[in-house]
């Protein structure tokens, strides 16, 4: 299916800004979370194409957040990019574990971002 | 420690992220901005060669003074940029006031955003140049930037404006002179309809008009085409064919109706008449023959119709006024025959008189000569010779005075039969049977005969004369036949002679000898004209007597004539209702006519005659004397008396027998007179035998008839 609707969630605004007006930019639909509760709700009201998940969040972590999505059923295929500045191999894995469809580490170029989300264009 | 190490490491991570993003963002940022710098760039380009290939000037004022100007601007103002930048709108608009455009240019009403003039502005040679003006302010919050003026040059426009003015009046000019042509054909137009119209009405009234002509000329008319096909016919066209118009119009040809014998000479003058119209007659008669085939005596009258190889023709049909024609001519002929006897007989009568005084002295003196000489002396022979010639001399005068028709009483009730049996024992008739001995004589008597009033001595004559005709008729051998009967026509009857209905006793002599001709039978009773051996019996005067004769009676006379086999004269005499006065016949003897002394006057201007009768009246017996006058025999008769006077009814000169005999009665009523003339009875002799003159006596005269008359006078 294609890609319309993305979920950027980031407790960094800055972060989180820029990506919303490149993706914006592109012509897709961004949803903006700030904390893990927000990023849940937003999911389950919005049920967008693909989700951008920090893992460091307020209120809800990103791995409890990804948990929760692929627990229900509503929410389970979307698929879920993890970006974190977390980089350390079980950190990575507690992510995967968590039912990540990737785990990206920071800091990545837009266009690297872009080229993973892109990846789930066409399957 | 090595969570520590690991934190900063996360946190270096997160940094770095923020950093390579805002790092991307920048560079996006400086490349948008070269882009857009490289846009302004273009524009400002595009704009300034907009702004310089316009022909409208555009300029930018700002604080009331020129800023910039385009190179249009310059053109249309003649001043170089340079010495336009810097200078005030006043410049080049000079006004007095401050209109709108000043102030607004001037910034003093920043709240005109824009605004459109037309204006004259000041050229640099000074010359006004016209302007369409529009402005507008650059920036609405802020008047300072200035304010972009665009003026249009009109001075083409202009032109073209007075131009088009002009050429608009021109048109209306051109157009409303057009309307005026216009106006003016349509109005010629209308004309030529009305009269058109008016030519269309008369000439429906003059169709009208022909039409009933044609129909009415009382004359049947026809149309003829080139190819003898009939057009048109009128009602008398239908009469004279027998066709309607139905059947003819369009179908027949004239040359249907004409009879063979008249078309090849009609056609020729149809094919003429096309090429020359006075080539062929006008008028001609010809032959019509109509649907029952009757064929009619028709005048012509064609003429071609003008313009046209059409003919108009008029056909007359003349058939019963041509028969009219012959009628009257055949009429005209019989008149002239009347007219030619009458004067004849008239001419006769004139000289009857004096040719009868000749004759009654040859009678009279061969009569007296005969009784001297003895009867063997040969003079009798001569004396007799004279007598029988002046007798027959007598004979002629008196056909002739009967042709005169002056002698003729036609009162007495007689029945032919007795005229025809009287003559049949005639010593005459008795005389010629030994002229003619190989003829037989028959009689065919109706014993029923009807009488009619008529003269027996003309009717005897009448009858003498017809016999004697058909007996020359005979050469050799024949029969002649006396027929009588009666006969009623009913309606008139064309014979020889017109015969009228009615009652007639009809005589008809037929003999089987030569016949008459044709063209003699026109001439027969003409006086003079014979056929016969002069000298044999003819006077020729025989049927003239005859024709007279029937028509003192009031007869006709018909004749039916073949040569070679015969001829039948049938006389239609009008019946008479009377009954006849009985025959008295009585004897002479001579005896009875002598004289015993008695005194008689002869009174005769002619000397001869009067000799004459004095001679035989002194040897019947009488004391005879004589005088040559009336006038004479008055003054004789005043001193004497006689027993009777022998007067002559006409002397000359001198008073004539009447008035002689008036005059006489004065002195003597009661004296007797007897009548002698050489003229037929005429109104002078029935005069005077009313005033009592006795009986009168036709000169030439024998001895027995003076004798016979003077005796009966005086017995009276």
């Amino acid at each position: 299916m294609a890609i319309k609707k993305i979920l950027v969630v980031d407790d960094d605004k800055p972060i989180s800004s820029y990506l919303i007006r490149k993706f914006t930019k592109l012509g897709y639909t961004v949803y903006v979370a700030e904390d893990g509760e927000e990023a849940v709700q937003q999911a389950f009201s919005n049920l967008p194409d693909i989700i951008l998940l920090d893992v460091k969040l307020p209120r809800l972590s990103g791995i409890e957040v990804c948990k929760r999505l692929k627990a229900d059923d509503k929410t389970k295929d979307i698929p879920i990019l993890m970006l974190s500045a977390k980089a350390q191999s079980f950190e990575i894995n507690e992510g995967l574990e968590a039912g990540a469809d990737k785990y990206l580490c920071k800091p990545m170029s837009f266009p690297a971002i872009l080229d993973e989300i892109r990846a789930y264009d066409k399957q | 420690m090595k969570k520590v190490k690991t934190d900063k490491t996360e946190n270096q991570r997160r940094l770095l992220q923020e950093y390579i993003f805002n790092l991307e963002d920048a560079q996006e940022k400086a490349e948008e901005l070269a882009i857009a710098h490289e846009k302004i760039k273009q524009s400002q380009e595009l704009l300034m060669a907009i702004l310089g290939c316009t022909t409208h000037g555009v300029c930018l004022i700002r604080g009331g003074a020129f800023a910039w100007c385009n190179k249009a601007f310059t053109d249309i103002l003649g001043w170089e940029l340079g010495e336009i930048v810097g200078k005030t709108i006043e410049a080049f608009y000079p006004t007095r006031r401050k209109d709108e455009i000043t102030k607004v240019i001037c910034g003093e009403f920043q709240q005109i955003r824009s605004l459109m003039h037309e204006c004259g502005l000041v050229h640099k040679d000074g010359h006004r140049v016209p302007c369409l003006l529009t402005g507008h302010l650059m920036d609405v919050d802020d008047s300072t930037k200035g304010y972009v003026l665009s003026i249009t040059d009109f001075t083409e426009h202009k032109k073209i404006e007075e131009e088009l003015v002009r050429h608009r009046d021109h048109l209306e000019e051109m157009v409303k002179e057009r309307t005026a042509k216009l106006q003016f054909v349509n109005d010629q137009l209308q004309k030529e309809i009305n009269e058109r119209r008016f030519v269309e009405n008369a000439l429906k009234e003059s169709e009208n008009w022909y039409r009933a002509i044609f129909d009415n000329t009382g004359t049947a008319t026809v149309i003829l085409d080139d190819n003898t096909i009939i057009l048109l016919a009128n009602a008398e066209y239908e009469k004279l064919s027998g066709y309607t118009r139905g059947e003819l119009e369009g179908k027949k040809c004239w040359t249907e109706f004409v009879e063979k014998e008249d078309l090849d000479r009609m056609l020729n003058s149809h094919k003429l008449r096309r090429h020359d119209k006075h080539a062929a007659p006008k008028s001609y008669e010809f032959k019509f023959r109509d649907r029952d085939g009757r064929v009619k005596d028709v005048i012509l009258t064609i003429d071609v119709i003008p313009g046209t190889k059409r003919s108009v023709a008029s056909l007359l049909d003349i058939t019963e006024r041509k028969k009219a024609q012959e009628e009257r001519q055949k009429l005209e002929e019989r008149l002239h025959r009347a007219e030619k006897m009458e004067s004849l007989g008239i001419m006769a009568g004139g000289v009857a008189h004096d040719l009868n005084n000749v004759l009654g002295v040859l009678v009279g003196y061969s009569e007296l000569l005969l009784e001297e000489v003895q009867e063997e002396n040969r003079l009798k022979k001569y004396a007799t010779n004279i007598l029988q010639s002046g007798q027959k001399g007598a004979a002629i005068i008196q056909d002739l005075l009967t042709l005169a028709r002056r002698g003729v009483t036609v009162s007495e009730v007689i029945n032919l039969n007795d005229i025809i049996c009287k003559c049949l024992k005639s010593p005459e008739l008795e005389r010629m049977k030994t002229f003619y001995p190989g003829i037989t004589l028959d009689s065919i008597l109706d014993q029923d005969l009807l009488n009619l009033k008529g003269s027996p001595v003309h009717l005897e004559k009448m009858l003498f004369n017809l016999l004697s005709n058909a007996a020359e008729a005979i050469s050799d051998c024949g029969e002649v036949t006396i027929r009588t009967e009666n006969r009623h026509l009913d309606k008139p009857v064309q014979g020889y002679d017109h015969l009228h209905e009615g009652d007639y006793a009809v005589l008809h002599i037929s003999d089987n000898g030569k016949g008459i001709s044709s063209v003699d039978i026109e001439k027969i009773f003409e006086p003079f004209y014979t056929k016969k051996v002069m000298g044999k019996s003819g006077t020729g005067l025989g049927l003239a007597v005859v024709w007279g004769t029937v028509k003192d009676h009031k007869g006709y006379i018909d004749v039916q004539s073949e040569e070679g086999k015969g001829t039948i004269f049938s006389l239609y005499f009008p019946i008479a209702r009377e009954e006849k006065a009985a025959i008295d016949l009585k004897l002479v003897s001579a005896d009875s006519y002598t004289g015993r002394g008695e005194l008689i006057l002869v009174v005769d201007d002619v000397q001869q005659q009067r000799e004459l009768a004095v001679t035989m009246l002194s040897r019947l017996g009488y004391q005879v004397n004589a005088v040559s006058g009336g006038e004479e025999a008055v003054a004789y008769l005043k001193n004497k008396t006689v027993d009777l006077i022998v007067l002559d009814m006409i002397m000359d000169p001198g008073i004539d027998g009447l008035e002689t005999y008036k005059r006489v009665l004065e002195i003597n009523p009661k004296q007797k007179a007897v009548i002698v003339s050489g003229f037929s009875e005429t109104k002078k002799v029935e005069d005077a035998m009313k005033l009592g003159a006795g009986c009168y006596i036709q000169k030439p005269y024998i001895m027995e008839k003076i004798g016979t008359a003077v005796r009966d006078e005086l017995l009276k």
